[in-house]
């Protein structure tokens, strides 16, 4: 486990003490931090010392607002300007990371939409060989834009943090939903065949990279 | 009520000042400076502060445990630290100097 992940577990673990009140601010907070250009290590690090003074107000019976004043976001820029700036190497590195493992979550989807384990596995059984895959190029367009959207809406919901309301995020992400079906729709044009063991282990590829990263960038 | 703007440019330094007794934490230090009048000076304006003063060398942070709660951060001096508090002390006597002077010639040319 990288040292992040565990100051994250630690986090999660004691945010738990926190009320409602706290965590709800805390929340947004760390949802403002996630878009960050620093790295998640010290979102962890700061995010644990907010979480220690919330604690220590709750207990003495103050609020988040007596804590921190009363714009929340102001503060979290006060702190971002302090905290350690990734390097544009850190940040290739780190969005690579990202997306390679979204990359493979969206393989396994792709693989349970497309009828592969439902489908394929039994042909397999049957003919005693690895399937062809077919891939069209709403396929092809669709793991590109799916990419694109997340990383769009990753943002979004992250600026968006401190906002309150929710319609125009809701709003952006069934749009994206809707492209990403009339593409997927309407580019049903054959673009080749993938063997099922290329595509299995182009999945496992990209988990792998981006743990590896993971643990590259884990400063 | 000091106001903000005129608080802004010393509050590193009395920070700096607030640590040199003893290490302490973000809380205790707010404590501190309302006792010295400074008023009511919320955490979250101190712990950025306390960053910088990080980041910059001039403070060591340590978790120690706290008998109430959560282990909480308190922040010593470094050699650093002493040597920038030094420096504040220096700018801020130069500066006190010479507002005292001009307001005493205003107060001066004021009165009948």
């Amino acid at each position: 486990m990288t040292r992040t992940k565990q100051l994250m577990r630690e986090n999660n673990a004691f945010e738990r003490a926190l009320s409602p009140e706290f965590n709800q601010v805390l929340t947004d907070m760390v949802v403002y931090l996630r878009s960050a250009p620093v790295s998640e290590y010290n979102q962890e690090l700061v995010r644990r010392d907010i979480g220690r003074m919330f604690l220590d107000a709750q207990r003495r019976g103050d609020s988040p607002a007596d804590v921190i004043g009363e714009d929340y976001r102001q503060f979290c820029d006060q702190v971002l300007a302090e905290v350690p700036r990734l390097t544009v190497r850190e940040r290739v590195l780190d969005g690579l990371s990202t997306s390679l493992v979204c990359l493979g979550v969206w393989g396994v989807i792709w693989f349970v939409n497309r009828g592969v384990l439902a489908r394929f596995f039994p042909m397999a059984i049957v003919w005693g060989g690895w399937p062809e895959i077919p891939v069209t190029t709403g396929d092809a367009l669709v793991t590109v834009l799916i990419l694109a959207a997340a990383g769009y809406l990753f943002h979004s919901v992250s600026r968006a943090a401190f906002s309150g309301s929710s319609n125009l995020l809701l709003i952006k992400v069934f749009g994206a939903l809707a492209v990403l079906l009339v593409v997927g729709r309407v580019f049903d044009g054959l673009l080749g065949y993938l063997h099922f063991g290329v595509v299995l282990a182009g999945v496992a590829l990209c988990f792998v990279l981006g743990k590896v990263l993971e643990h590259l960038t884990d400063r | 009520m000091i106001p903000s703007q005129l608080l802004k440019g010393t509050l590193e330094g009395c920070i700096l000042a607030v640590i040199r007794k003893k290490p302490t934490y973000g809380y205790e230090i707010a404590q501190q400076l309302a006792a010295y009048g400074f008023g009511r000076i919320a955490e979250g304006t101190i712990y950025p502060l306390l960053l910088r003063l990080e980041k910059n060398g001039a403070v060591q942070a340590q978790l120690r445990p706290s008998e109430l709660g959560p282990q909480r951060k308190y922040y010593a001096l470094t050699e650093r630290g002493r040597e920038e508090l030094a420096a504040f002390m220096g700018s801020y006597a130069e500066l006190t100097q010479a507002v005292n002077r001009l307001l005493a010639d205003t107060r001066k040319e004021e009165s009948p």
